[in-house]
This record gives structure tokens, sequence and C-alpha cells, in this order.
């Protein structure tokens, strides 16, 4: 899966034009995993949107092995996660999965059955359970379960694990990059936390605000697991740090 | 793990709303026997349970039409809001019309149209049912149509990442949704219908609660009027109640249907 993002800009009317990115070009190759990175407000989410096709670009276009976006979600080419797991609070867990298979089987043959999604995110003995009994962490698992589940080449993660505890997150981000290395998709993980860009990614772009520009392009060339005291992880740190700064420095004038 | 849930227990509070209606009625029953207030301006709960149990009959027959009408026509009102409701929400575009024709059927006074389908359709059930349902459309409308539109966005991004179609949308999220609202809606609209058919029955009846009470206003029979009044609030009640109850076994999922510890 090759994506190609041409010349994309998008801006917000409500009232008044306001612009969320600009002049945005790229290019992705299958299996990698790309971290977004940026202050609130730098479009990175807008950017992760326009790719899922849940909005229309004002100018530009992306292209997923030569075809755009509403073609790649007809062709159940693209899973979505976001903050919130998203899930029916009147379906227990299986039924949440029964239900996405319903509607994303069809377009992607499914190669997990719901027990083997359910046994890779660690949720086999709570199938019967409903939404409202499971913590933060178990619900976050369950919309994991059903990413795989419709085994997409490109998974787009809003900020997936920002609303959980420190320990949870980095438990899950942890399974998650197992997961990954299994299935090999294309993974775009908007972020705020640059230790988890760099843990996670092996390329990194940096998102500066106001338009949302790409300030920074890095490639990350380290083995996992990664660790915060190798000192290529502190070099990268240092960067992105010292990018972001300089960024909001100048934002702020 | 998962975190322990358990249902709320609603019965202490059953019974502090029974404590306080019956200091209520002492309070009541003292304060007519002290001040020797005539039966013809207020009688006391005693004389009105008396004559309520004397005719029980009587008002069994009355509280059946009653009951009967304003069901019916609670019925009825809910349908037509869940059905113009679930239309509205997959025809956007019909909104502003049925809306502004929905609007102008709440605006306008039933109680100056009742004794005219009185006029036009006899004293039977069906002008009253008419009234009751007329009274109840617009609550259930407005209430669901609210449900079905405040969706969860999280949700909705997902099903459109499916690319789940309007009616698709409609059938597994708005529909499931609007439930919770449904209720509120019943829980609104049920004492409404209550209203609406005693009202009703006032512009002319040959049966029903509104009759006996008309009747009763007539000779200043006031033990029997408020005998219809207390069957009308304990009947009010008890649908209240029930919606209740069904609404904790329906809307299972609902935050103020849970509690976690």
């Amino acid at each position: 899966m090759r994506i190609s993002i041409e010349s994309l800009s998008h801006t917000f009317y409500n009232g008044q034009a306001t612009p969320a990115l600009q002049n945005i070009n790229l290019t992705f190759e299958s299996g990698k995993f790309v971290a977004l990175i940026g202050p609130s407000g730098c479009g990175k989410s807008t950017l992760l949107r326009l790719m899922a096709n849940l909005i229309t670009p004002t100018q530009g276009i992306i292209h997923y092995n030569g075809h755009d976006s509403r073609q790649a979600v007809l062709d159940g080419e693209i899973a979505w996660l976001s903050q919130s797991p998203a899930l029916l609070p009147w379906l227990n867990v299986e039924k949440n999965l029964e239900l996405a298979q319903r509607f994303t089987e069809t377009k992607s043959p499914s190669r997990l059955s719901i027990s083997d999604a359910l046994a890779l995110v660690g949720l086999t003995a709570a199938s019967h359970q409903y939404p409202f009994t499971l913590s933060g962490g178990m619900q976050q698992r369950l919309a994991l379960a059903r990413v795989l589940l419709q085994h997409a080449p490109v998974w787009l993660m809003d900020e997936p694990f920002a609303a959980l505890d420190e320990l949870t997150r980095e438990k899950l981000t942890e399974e998650l990059l197992q997961i990954w290395q299994v299935q090999m998709p294309a993974v775009f993980w908007v972020t705020h936390n640059i230790y988890e860009a760099i843990k996670l990614a092996d390329r990194i772009l940096v998102f500066s605000p106001q338009p949302g520009r790409i300030a920074a392009d890095f490639s990350v060339e380290m083995p996992y697991p990664r660790h915060e005291n190798q000192p290529q992880f502190q070099g990268l740190l240092s960067n992105i740090r010292l990018i972001l700064q300089q960024k909001e420095l100048k934002h702020h004038g | 793990m998962a975190e322990i849930i358990t249902r709320t227990k609603p019965k202490r509070s059953l019974w502090i709303a029974i404590c306080i209606i019956l200091i209520f009625f002492i309070i009541w029953e003292a304060v007519v026997a002290i001040m020797k207030t005539p039966v013809y301006l207020l009688p006391a709960p005693s004389k009105i349970l008396s004559t309520l149990f004397n005719n029980g009959t009587f008002y069994l027959r009355a509280t059946t039409i009653t009951l009967g009408e304003a069901l019916a026509g609670l019925a009825i009102g809910f349908l037509a809001g869940v059905l113009l409701a679930s239309v509205l929400v997959l025809l956007p575009g019909l909104e502003d019309g049925i809306m502004t024709l929905a609007i102008f059927i709440k605006s306008t006074p039933l109680v100056a149209i009742a004794p005219l389908l009185t006029l036009w359709l006899g004293f039977g059930v069906f002008p009253k049912i008419i009234i009751t349902a007329l009274l109840t459309f617009f609550p259930a409308l407005v209430n669901i149509i609210s449900g079905m539109q405040r969706v969860d966005p999280a949700l909705l991004d997902l099903f459109r990442s499916w690319n789940a179609s309007r009616w698709e949308i409609f059938r597994y999220l708005r529909a499931p949704t609007a439930v919770p609202y449904g209720f509120t809606a019943l829980k609104i609209t049920a004492p409404l219908a209550l209203i609406g058919a005693v009202v009703a029955e006032w512009t002319g009846a040959s049966g029903g609660l509104g009759r006996v009470m008309w009747l009763a206003y007539s000779n200043l029979n006031l033990p029997f009027m408020f005998a219809a009044i207390f069957i009308l609030a304990f009947a009010g009640m008890v649908l209240y109640r029930l919606i209740t109850w069904l609404e904790n076994r329906v809307v299972f999922w609902q935050p103020n249907q849970i509690s976690q510890d």
C-alpha cells in the first residue's frame, strides 16, 4: 500500500476561515509506523480525518495505491481508532465485534475470528461483558480488537491511549507494537508524547501550528524495543523538543 | 479488571415518598377537623376514601374508560412521534417544514378543539383519544428527534469509517441512542395523556373520570370529585413508576441506571 498526499490544504469555515493545514506533500510505504506529533491545533488530527475521508479537503488529494480516500474507505482499506473507544454501550463485547465484522468483512475478508481478536487483546474472559463494566484500558483494548478484525492495510489512530493512565498506556502501546509487527499495516499515530513517538514510530512527522505544516520529518532507525537511555533516543528527543520549542516561540511571536 | 457495578435500589426513596404523602393527608385531615371546613368546600381525606370505596364499581368503570383513552392516545401520539422523528432524521431536508407543522399543532389550544371534536365525532372515546394523541405527540417527537441527533461523534466517525449508509447509521446507532430519550418522552407524556383524556371528557362524554368530575362539580359533591382526582393522581404515579421500572430494564447501560463503586 503506497500512500501519497499531494498539495493538501484544509480550511475550516465557521463564520470565519481558519486554515488548519497548508500544502502538505508526503509519501508513505506500507508497513511503516508513522507518528504525527505537534502542539494542539497544529492540524495533525485534521490530517488523519482527511486521510479517513471523514472530512473533504479544501485542496489537494490523498491517494491509496492510486485511488482516492473515498475509494479506500469503500474498499475497507482504512481502520479508524480515536481517543474515545467508541463502543456501542447496549452491545456486549462480542456483539460489538460482531457488528464491526458485519460492516468490514465484505470489504476486507478478515483473517481473524472474533475469539482470535479477543485473545490477542486479552479480553477472552470478558466476551459477554458490557462496555460499562470494563475499565478504560479494557474498553480501548476492545476498540483495538475491532481494528484487528478489520485487517485493513492502513490504521489511522488519533491519540488512542491518551485518556488512559500511564501504566495502562505503556502496556497497551507495547502490545500494539507486537501486533503491528505481526500484521504490518501502515500506522498513522497522532500523539502529543515525544517519548511515545520515538518508542513506536519508524518515521516521525513534527507539525508546526496555525496553519499546520510539516516542520520536520525524522526517520527512526533504531531496533525495537527502544529505551530512553539509548544515546540515539536522547538525541532524537532533544531534536524534536528543540523544533517544537522554536515553532512555539515563533508562533507566539 | 472490571469495575464493580451495582444496581441502584429505589426502595428507600419510595418509602420517603409514601411517608410524605401520609404526613400531607394527616395534616389535611387535622386542618379540616380543627377548622370544621364544610364538606362542599374541602372534604377530609377519610371522607374521600370512604366515598371511593363505597362506590368502587362505579369508579372502576370510569377509570377503565379514562385509562383506556389515555393509553390509546399515548400509544398513538408516541408512535406518531417516533415515526416522524425517524423520517426527519432519515430525510433531514424535510425537518424545517414538518417541524413548523408540528409546532403549529402544539400551539393550537386543544381545550378549544376538544368541544369541536366532540361535536363532530360524538360523546364516545374516539375524540378523547385524538385529543390525547395530539397532546402527547409533540413532546415525544422533540425528545426522540433530540436523541437520534445527539449521537456520540466518535461513534459517528466510526460508522463513517465503515462506510455505513444513512439507514445503517440510523438502525445501528441513532435508533438505539434515542431509546433513553424515548423513555424520557414517555415519562413526560404519560401524565399528559391522563390530563388530555380528562379535559376531553369535560367537553362532553358518556363516561370516564372527567365526566364524573364534571358532574360532581356541577352538584358541589366534592368528595366524589376528589375521589376521581385521587384516582387520577394514583394512576399517574403508577404509570410513571411502571415506565421507570421498564426503563431500568431496557436502558441498562445509562449512567443513572448503574452506579460504579
